[in-house]
């Protein structure tokens, strides 16, 4: 038998506003908006802002091929030249209409679970998209808490509601510690009732 | 009014846009998480 390896686990937010650092110890940037790629749940890259409390918003955005690592304190590329044009990663007017946080989310047999404070990241070989924080509605019991909802390899996002599984209840967890397992039996589940 | 009114009243109108400013900018600085069904489209992925 062999021990499941524990989850390394983040919150999106923890990424706004980390600098972003080239190997030669250049700041470029601050981290602003994260992307993901809502069909298979990874993340696509980092759109930038200037550093500073009344900075703008950049007009190149970091992919996430060239990042060559995210620590705890920045975010470190090879050198500037892998930025690339904000457009190509996410169209304003796409970006603006896709931002999960504050959606619902709902199961696919119509329960309202609630609304998403933070998206939470599972830091590998890549940074996959695990789970909702979300502010508990009355359908979890433990409406006004937040709590964490996993999802399933694949992530539904799509207008203004995001889906998920109903089985996902049965297995949200009240604290990220705790999380990295529940996704980890959530998503075999899914797997066991799909074969 | 006065002169001493059209000072607070300076006054309070800059308070409300300082407030405003910060308001504004922390919402900015929080960051989002956007989904897209297909970020990069030159990204060779």
């Amino acid at each position: 038998m062999t021990t499941p390896t524990p989850m390394l686990l983040l919150r999106a937010s923890e990424l706004a506003g980390r600098p972003v650092v080239t190997l030669s110890g250049d700041l470029v940037a601050e981290i602003k908006d994260v992307v993901f790629d809502r069909a298979g749940g990874r993340i696509a890259g980092f759109t930038l802002r200037n550093p500073g409390l009344f900075s703008r918003a950049r007009k190149d955005s970091l992919p996430w091929l060239g990042v060559h690592g995210v620590g705890r304190d920045a975010v470190m590329v090879p050198d500037e030249t892998v930025l690339t044009a904000a457009s190509e990663l996410a169209p304003r007017k796409q970006a603006r209409d896709a931002d999960v946080l504050e959606n619902r989310v709902l199961t696919d047999n119509g329960r309202d679970l609630g609304r998403v404070v933070d998206v939470v990241l599972h830091s590998g070989a890549s940074l996959d998209v695990v789970g909702y924080e979300v502010e508990a509605s009355e359908a979890l019991g433990t409406a006004g808490r937040h709590v964490f909802i996993p999802l399933p390899d694949t992530v539904a996002v799509s207008g203004e509601n995001l889906i998920v599984p109903a089985a996902a209840t049965e297995f949200v967890s009240e604290d990220l510690a705790g999380f990295g397992a529940a996704v980890g039996a959530f998503r075999t589940r899914l797997r066991e009732g799909a074969s | 009014m006065d002169w001493w009114g059209w000072v607070i009243l300076a006054l309070v109108i800059i308070a409300a846009l300082v407030v405003l400013a910060v308001v504004v900018q922390r919402k900015r600085r929080r960051g989002g998480v956007i989904g897209l069904s297909d970020p990069g489209r030159s990204d060779s992925r």
